[in-house]
């Protein structure tokens, strides 16, 4: 049983919220900056307030930015895990990486009041980018 | 006593009884803007010690080891930044007839801009990452609403400007002169944390802290010709090139005034976001800038870890806790090289700043990227690929994990058996991404008429796709070790045994599957003779 002390941290959010999308099928957005209003807009609900613990947003700016979230996303690119199927510059695919990453390095660190917070929460940030 | 208190007795030791009287504006010269005029009741505030020490802090940091001509101070780029800001001001009034445009605006601005770097300590950033984690700063950011967001340099200046000392300070320069009569310090630390007096006001702040603010017009030509890489740029044109226009990207906000670029200036800033490319490339992040930054790191952790007071000296007989943030601002470069006098030779701290200071600085041993690390073989089996992914994501995000980062070095450095090495004499340098992302919030408007069409930065230039490919193919977490070329062979190969091992110790299932690839190019074939000698198979 995980400990309760454990927040999700870098880009283990976007993992955990990823790992429920479709993995082969492309989702369709814009760009990144999609995923930053999308997590930015569940941050403002309480209840995800314990998965948000260790992101902060600034919100004084022209949109709401996350150095947490924005670091999170490069990692995700840097690896591979989330990438764009050029040229169209609006197909993102996710790899089987986040997948493997969030059942062997995250998933064993939740609890199961944890896990089902994130299931909201994916499904939440899935609706708010399919819907851009 | 709270880190508020620290701050305002440090800010009162930096700050003289009595502002000067200045009967008039001065005019300096300045290798990037040539002429710039400082008010007198800046120039005021520019002969504190406070402010003077600024002079004594390199804008880049280290660079000056791999660029020696990067000896451009912090001192210098407030001074530009203030002029920037008010230059913007002045296009922006030149415009529009608003009635907010006024001289306590302007000044506020300047002043702003003139400080905004006031809370910088030795070596600017790397630093700023260091106290960054410490507890003190941590806690102040997360129970203070305002600071959300926010890093922990613009905290610091924040603190500066509204501590109990610098409001006194400044009263009294408000009675001296009455230019800055009506200009409140809350207001202009606020545009440095990003916070405008209100919504109409909200281009202050963007002209202080915004997407394409002041600071980034200045230190992209001031960085580059110090360092002495050929960028071109047309701030000129930039700058006539702002405007105020209401957009309300924010969901649920009110609409705002902010400050945006028309379309005449798109080829200007497409420069600047290319300058910016350039500059992360070759200077920001060179493998020896980033030596530096490790061994400096190193060094502080050494004196916080060991309980070290750091800068013996009659003021502080027993040095100054480096866990505690307040005390950097005590700190410029040059105590780093006085440090030297204080350390005996054979100590770990003698051995970094004496390495730092003579250029013996840490040389790679292992370069680790998605790059080096997935193979051709590799990329035909999506679920070998996947599981890479997994493992280096997992790496990555150690940046965020000092304290396991931190276990990872000793146990290599414990399996290397090199009895004279510490844990401070190696690093993994995991660099933040290049930050580009504010830029590309920058609001342009690409309309030609009267009605503006305001779009973001990043829908007209693809910037997100420059930084994917720039950390993709150039974004190496570098392994660091000493100039020792045995000592980094043996390095190598203690690496790879607590890498790659399956179920090591200090990280379940975690290992890196290192390739040959993935080992420093002058000494890969040695590694590789050893690796045979000892009858092992660590790289693939």
């Amino acid at each position: 049983m995980a400990a309760n002390s454990y927040h999700p941290i870098g880009d283990e959010l976007l993992v955990a919220v990823f790992n429920s999308f479709p993995k082969k099928k492309p989702l369709k957005f814009k760009d990144e900056s999609y995923i930053m209003q999308a997590f930015y807009k569940a941050s403002k609900k309480n209840k995800y307030s314990s998965l948000f613990r260790n992101y902060s947003f600034d919100r004084d700016g022209i949109t709401p930015y996350s150095r947490e979230i924005a670091e999170g996303i490069n990692i995700l690119h840097q690896t591979s895990m989330l990438g764009k199927m050029n040229p169209t510059f609006s197909f993102h695919f996710i790899s089987s990486g986040v997948e493997i990453r969030f059942k062997r390095f995250i998933e064993p660190k939740l609890t199961v009041g944890q896990k089902k917070l994130l299931g909201e929460l994916s499904k939440e940030i899935k609706s708010s980018l399919i819907s851009k | 006593m709270s880190i508020s208190t620290q701050v305002d007795d440090i800010v009162g030791s930096l700050l003289p009884s009595k502002p000067n009287k200045v009967s008039k504006s001065k005019y300096i010269n300045d290798p990037v803007w040539g002429t710039i005029e400082i008010k007198n009741y800046e120039l005021a505030i520019v002969d504190t010690p406070l402010f003077q020490r600024l002079r004594y802090i390199h804008q880049t940091g280290f660079t000056f080891f791999t660029f020696p001509t990067a000896r451009h101070t912090r001192f210098e780029h407030s001074l530009g930044v203030m002029h920037i800001a008010g230059r913007m001001f002045h296009t922006l009034k030149a415009k529009h007839q608003h009635s907010y445009l006024d001289e306590k605006s302007y000044a506020r601005i300047r002043l702003a801009a003139l400080l905004h770097d006031i809370g910088h300590s030795a070596f600017s950033h790397t630093t700023e990452e260091f106290y960054s984690g410490l507890k003190d700063i941590k806690d102040l950011i997360k129970s203070d609403k305002k600071f959300e967001g926010r890093g922990a340099g613009e905290v610091l200046s924040y603190m500066i400007i509204t501590s109990r000392s610098f409001r006194a300070f400044f009263e009294q320069l408000k009675t001296m002169y009455p230019a800055i009569k009506s200009v409140t310090l809350e207001d202009a630390a606020g545009l440095i944390i990003g916070k405008a007096k209100s919504e109409k006001s909200s281009f202050e702040r963007d002209i202080v802290s915004g997407p394409i603010d002041a600071d980034k017009l200045d230190y992209f030509p001031r960085d580059g010709k110090a360092a002495g890489i050929d960028i071109s740029l047309d701030i000129h044109r930039l700058i006539n090139c702002v405007e105020i226009q209401k957009t309300d990207f924010n969901d649920n906000s009110p609409s705002r005034n902010s400050l945006v670029i028309n379309r005449r200036g798109y080829n200007a800033l497409q420069q600047l976001l290319f300058a910016r490319a350039t500059l992360t490339a070759s200077v920001y992040h060179h493998h020896k800038v980033r030596a530096c930054d490790c061994m400096i790191k190193n060094l502080m952790s050494a004196y916080v870890e060991n309980g070290k007071g750091f800068g013996e000296s009659v003021a502080y007989p027993s040095g100054l806790s480096l866990d505690q943030t307040p005390n950097f601002m005590l700190l410029t470069d040059y105590d780093f090289r006085s440090e030297l006098r204080n350390v005996a030779p054979g100590e770990v701290y003698h051995r970094l700043l004496h390495g730092l200071f003579n250029r013996k600085l840490f040389k790679r041993i292992l370069k680790i990227s998605y790059q080096t690390l997935v193979t051709e073989k590799d990329r035909d089996n999506e679920k070998r690929e996947g599981e890479i992914q997994a493992l280096l994501g997992e790496f990555y995000n150690l940046r965020n994990q000092p304290a396991i980062r931190s276990k990872i070095v000793e146990a290599i450095v414990a399996e290397s058996g090199i009895a004279s090495l510490t844990k401070y004499d190696m690093g993994i340098d995991l660099p933040h991404k290049p930050n580009f992302n504010k830029a590309g919030d920058a609001p342009i408007n690409t309309s030609d008429t009267k009605t503006p069409q305001i779009v973001h930065l990043k829908n007209v230039i693809p910037i997100d796709d420059w930084i994917k490919g720039y950390q993709r193919f150039f974004g190496h977490v570098y392994v660091f070790g000493p100039q020792d070329r045995s000592h980094r062979i043996k390095l190598a190969i203690a690496s790879a045994k607590v890498l790659t091992k399956k179920r090591n110790n200090i990280y379940k299932q975690f290992y890196l599957p290192l390739t040959y690839e993935s080992i420093a190019d002058d000494i890969r074939e040695d590694v590789r003779k050893l690796e045979q000698k000892l009858g092992l198979k660590l790289f693939r």
